[in-house]
């Protein structure tokens, strides 16, 4: 059987990682969770990881500084990160596409937003 | 979806923090009120509590703009936060997150006298009062970063973090409060606050940072572009090696005027002269291993040079290239603490070294 793809979901609230995780399992990915930017790099550097789920606000290092150094490794260039956010924001959203997301989504999440995100992705 | 346990420690953690906010008036607290408020605005919503989601729009609002330095706590923000607090408790337990009744009020107390703080911000030492002061007189902007920390990050993490380049790029750091060696020490959740000088105003700072920026002092407008342009490029080589410096010269020459020295006093002294004479150097190609002096020096002493004079502006800075034998560019890039504009691999590569140049002229080079 060939390995499961494997997602990196960044987000410091066990609550909102926990529902990622549980998608991102039903859709036949490996998950792995860190809980902030640099614990994320950190994953991001030693495995290799299909897709990338970062949330904005976080202590240490931020969603757009993830973003901008997750970028930076040539492994990630073509990766879809997917920034999540509270925060409908045009000013946020062009930011988050400028360093290299690939889509900004605002939470709450639903089954219904990770769909059309999926449909997008194909 | 609704875990009560969840919402019940945000809660907690909530008073806490109002408490403590309250009882010291150190408002950088405010940090830790505004992440936990942003965990319960995005878990309520999560869990479909919809008819909380106004006032927890609004307190978020509230606190982002007191910890970006917008507006003062004030016993106002302590009423909305316990407000929200008790409205979110009976949201909770009641299971009837529709049932929103009006916030409690408490009779308005008199604000705590803030601790005592300088212009530049609570508790700085003479050494940051004084780069503060200096970044000011040279006609500087002057920032401070307030950043969220967990504890547990080790030192070469924390100083290596994305925050700390960017200023090192946009500016110059003054210091980090609390040092490494006091946070990694400290509490759980800790506000790191970054205090650092540059050139751009903070509109521009803003495109690039994200987390909390209070502009301390603003920069002086920059003088128009049409000054500092100039004839002709100054290009300095700093090369013990006979051969490689004329080589470089013959291949400088072409494209300015070149000056060549073969030891760092030697390479320095000239270097101060440009600046004293107000005609600085715009680029120089260093060899990194000198008879007296490592390549490393050179580069911090100019860059130290520069900011003694109030040249703060990288695109006024003198172009250093590192000229090296040493191929393993990650590792040399690594262990140059104070950032090279580029490198040269000897031996050298013309192309890369002309086409250096000819950007360095269109960019300064009166047409």
């Amino acid at each position: 059987m060939a390995d499961k793809p494997k997602a990196l979901v960044v987000d410091d609230t066990p609550f909102h990682s926990n529902f990622l995780r549980m998608f991102l399992t039903s859709k036949g990915y490996e998950v792995t969770v860190a809980g902030d930017g640099v614990e994320g790099l950190a994953a991001a550097r030693k495995d290799s990881f299909k897709i990338v789920f970062s949330d904005i606000e976080m202590p240490n290092m931020n969603g757009i500084e993830f973003l901008r150094s997750v970028k930076r490794l040539p492994a990630y260039l073509s990766t879809p990160v997917i920034m999540l956010s509270t925060l409908d924001d045009d000013a946020m959203r062009e930011k988050a596409r400028s360093f290299g997301a690939f889509h900004y989504m605002v939470k709450p999440f639903s089954s219904a937003k990770m769909d059309e995100l999926f449909a997008k992705l194909k | 979806m609704l875990d009560p346990g969840h919402f019940e420690d945000l809660l907690i953690r909530l008073e806490r923090d109002v408490l403590a906010i309250d009882a010291t008036g150190d408002s950088s607290i405010v940090h830790l009120l505004f992440r936990t408020v942003h965990n319960l605005k995005s878990s309520s919503a999560q869990a479909g509590l919809a008819a909380l989601a106004g006032d927890l729009h609004a307190l978020e609002d509230s606190m982002d703009r007191v910890r970006r330095g917008r507006v003062p706590w004030t016993t106002a923000c302590y009423d909305q936060v316990t407000g929200v607090i008790d409205r979110v408790r009976l949201a909770i337990h009641s299971g009837e997150p529709e049932t929103v009744l009006e916030a409690p009020r408490e009779p308005a107390r008199p604000d705590r006298p803030a601790p005592a703080a300088s212009a530049w911000g609570p508790g700085l030492t003479q050494e940051e009062e004084a780069a503060c002061a200096l970044a000011k007189a040279v006609g500087l902007g002057v920032y401070r970063i307030e950043k969220l920390f967990r504890r547990g990050l080790d030192q070469e993490t924390f100083l290596g973090l994305p925050v700390l380049e960017d200023i090192r790029e946009l500016g110059k750091l003054i210091s980090i409060r609390p040092s490494w060696e006091v946070y990694s020490q400290g509490a759980e959740e800790q506000v790191v606050q970054f205090l650092f000088a540059s050139p751009r105003s903070l509109a521009e700072l803003s495109e690039v940072l994200f987390d909390p920026l209070i502009a301390l002092q603003e920069p002086a407008p920059a003088p128009p572009a049409a000054a500092r342009t100039r004839e002709r490029l100054r290009l300095l080589i700093i090369e013990d090696d006979a051969t490689t410096g004329l080589l470089m010269s013959y291949i400088l020459r072409q494209h300015g005027e070149t000056v060549l020295c073969e030891t760092g006093e030697a390479g320095l002294a000239a270097l101060r002269d440009g600046l004293e004479l107000g005609e600085p150097f715009d680029l120089v190609v260093l060899d990194l291993f000198l008879p007296d002096m490592h390549g490393d020096a050179i580069l911090k002493e100019i860059r130290e040079e520069e900011f003694r004079r109030g040249i703060h502006d990288p695109r006024e800075h003198c172009v250093v290239i590192i000229n090296t034998a040493n191929s393993d560019v990650d590792q040399l890039m690594h262990s140059l603490k104070n950032e090279p504009d580029g490198y040269l691999i000897k031996p050298i590569n013309v192309a890369l070294l002309v086409e250096k140049v000819e950007a360095l002229k269109a960019e300064r080079i009166r047409a």
